[in-house]
């Protein structure tokens, strides 16, 4: 595959694939009449490389409630029309992750607590709002809720609206989003931390600067 | 030349080699002195690191996406700093497709100036070797079309690499002699390598000699390396591009009298403070900044850098150091495009004629 016409610019880059011999494979951008869309691309010319990009593209319609927009294998946008730029980051990331072997299928709204014996429970308020609830928090161990509110806005760029309520600046739904970023939002300095480690590689540094 | 005369177009190889020599161009080159390898690049021609820094044809594949496409009016296959240490018997990680092979500075090969061995078969040894043939294979291909830029390490970074940072930083300290001892020890390797590459057929060498803004101050250049530079300008027998990284702007007045062809610049350094200084005694490249811009920013504010470079009058243009691997292409294109869309603006540089 040749270089992408000007008007795609990269949302994020996966520079080592391990579900498909290594090639890079990216999330695209550009601004279409009808609104933002997204591409799975990759300059990798093997065999495979195309069957990747349409199961990466699968990936991001079930685990992130994308769409595919016309003919263009890979070619995805938001439901509403608009872009999330590092909710789409992070979908990204975490939709290379699935093994494509492996079935592939939405991720539910409530979890186990990482942290806590409590159910983290998301429940849909309509309008892009979601309440974030903790079942079977006590006295002794408080709501986990609003901290995972928190990470849940960091992660995805939402709106806090109180302590356990987050919004998309949308105003639609996007309930498989939402899910997905639930299991990461448990460990918010995880995920931070490891987003750090992927900018620092591949660059090179002085060697008065290196270990 | 005046400003009013016409330059016919040039070839990217002729316009490197006049911008190497201060002279007119018709447009300011587009030059990478150091790796523009990416990791979609790699991907794009199946040339992929490690191997593409230890196989001479597939290093030459690599190299030449630069000009094929990126637009850049230069190929530079030396993607890594550590062939010649390798040569010398350093131990690298040679990492994976998305890292820089390294030298395992940790464990140093030398502790004296007396164990400083340079074997009489370097240039036969598999990575100088490969550089070699990378190149004979690049003009073989690229034909005069294209101006072929090689490396040479200088020996202040040979010395980083073979006695360990920290030891050779406090021996620049504790016992000057001694290190200007290990600075004469390595610069006949530095020279073989160079001249080497300039006989395979490369047009210009690059020779990064690590004495950094942040470690070495411009004093201490001036005490260890400045004569050396100077020596090697005399001795490898083409244009060298010197780079070190870095806020350098307090030793580019000492760079200019070594009688290099260019000094490849960080973005720490304003081009308009830097070409005031060097005054017209060197040329510049760079000084695109690489971890915020070209790898975290857009094409539109590549270009901003790339058109404060041209306001300055900086004879060419390029990322300021060996770009991340990450970086997006469309971030490495917008450089040869704003220079095309500033000169089609009727800009002019004093060395580019209407």
């Amino acid at each position: 595959m040749g270089v992408i016409d000007d008007r795609w610019r990269r949302v994020e880059l996966v520079p080592m694939d391990p579900h498909c011999s290594d090639i890079s494979i990216a999330l695209y951008r550009a601004e279409e009449a009808d609104g933002p869309v997204g591409l799975v691309h990759t300059y990798s010319t093997t065999s495979e490389a195309r069957a990747r990009v349409g199961s990466l593209a699968r990936a991001l319609q079930v685990l992130g409630g994308l769409e595919p927009v016309g003919e263009q294998p890979g070619c995805v946008r938001f439901v509403c029309r608009t872009w999330h730029a590092l909710a789409a980051k992070r979908l990204f990331l975490e939709a290379a992750k699935h093994n494509p072997v492996q079935p592939l299928e939405a991720r539910a709204l409530d979890v186990p607590d990482t942290r806590t014996a409590q159910t983290i429970r998301i429940e849909p308020l309509g309008a892009g709002r979601y309440a974030v609830r903790a079942d079977g928090a006590t006295d002794e161990v408080p709501s986990r809720a609003p901290a995972i509110a928190a990470a849940l806005a960091k992660l995805a760029e939402l709106e806090l609206a109180g302590d356990e309520v987050v919004v998309f600046p949308c105003g639609h739904e996007h309930d498989a989003l939402v899910a997905l970023m639930l299991t990461r939002a448990q460990n918010l300095r995880a995920v931070l931390r490891e987003e750090e480690m992927k900018a620092s590689r591949g660059v090179l540094v002085a060697p008065s600067a290196q270990q | 030349m005046t400003m009013t005369e016409t330059i016919a177009p040039m070839t990217s190889r002729e316009r490197v080699l006049a911008a190497l020599r201060r002279e007119s161009v018709d447009r300011t080159p587009v030059v990478n002195p150091t790796s523009v390898a990416t990791v979609e690049l790699m991907d794009m021609v199946d040339a992929r690191f490690p191997e593409a820094n230890r196989e001479p044809e597939l290093m030459a594949r690599l190299a030449a996406t630069g000009h094929t496409e990126l637009g850049f009016d230069s190929v530079m296959p030396v993607f890594s700093i550590i062939q010649e240490s390798s040569a010398l018997g350093c131990k690298i990680q040679w990492e994976q497709k998305d890292n820089w092979p390294t030298v395992k500075m940790g464990e140093p090969i030398y502790e004296t100036p007396d164990d400083i061995h340079v074997p009489d078969d370097l240039l036969e040894r598999p990575d100088t070797q490969c550089v070699l043939e990378a190149i004979r294979i690049l003009r073989r291909e690229l034909g005069e079309e294209v101006a072929i830029i090689g490396k040479t390490m200088g020996p202040w970074s040979q010395a980083y690499h073979c006695f360990g940072v920290e030891p050779f930083l406090l021996l620049s300290l504790d016992d000057p002699d001694e290190t200007k001892l290990i600075l004469q020890r390595f610069k006949e390797a530095t020279i073989a390598f160079g001249q080497a590459q300039f006989e395979a057929g490369a047009d210009a060498v690059t020779l990064p000699d690590h004495a950094t803004g942040d470690l070495v101050s411009g004093e201490y250049y001036r005490r260890y390396l400045q004569e050396l530079h100077h020596e090697f300008a005399e001795r490898i027998p083409g244009p060298i591009i010197l780079h070190i990284c870095g806020k350098t702007v307090d030793r580019m007045d000492s760079i200019a009298q070594t009688g290099m062809a260019a000094f490849h610049y960080d973005s720490k350094n304003e081009p308009a403070e830097s070409m005031a200084v060097v005054d017209g005694r060197i040329s510049l490249v760079g000084n695109i900044n690489n971890p915020e811009t070209l790898f975290a920013k857009g094409p539109a504010e590549v270009k901003q850098e790339v058109w404060k470079n041209l306001e300055a009058g900086v004879q060419m243009v390029g990322p300021e150091c060996a770009i991340p691997l990450q970086t997006p292409i469309e971030n490495l294109r917008a450089i040869p495009e704003a220079v095309r869309e500033w000169h089609a603006a009727g800009n002019r540089t004093p060395t580019t004629a209407a």
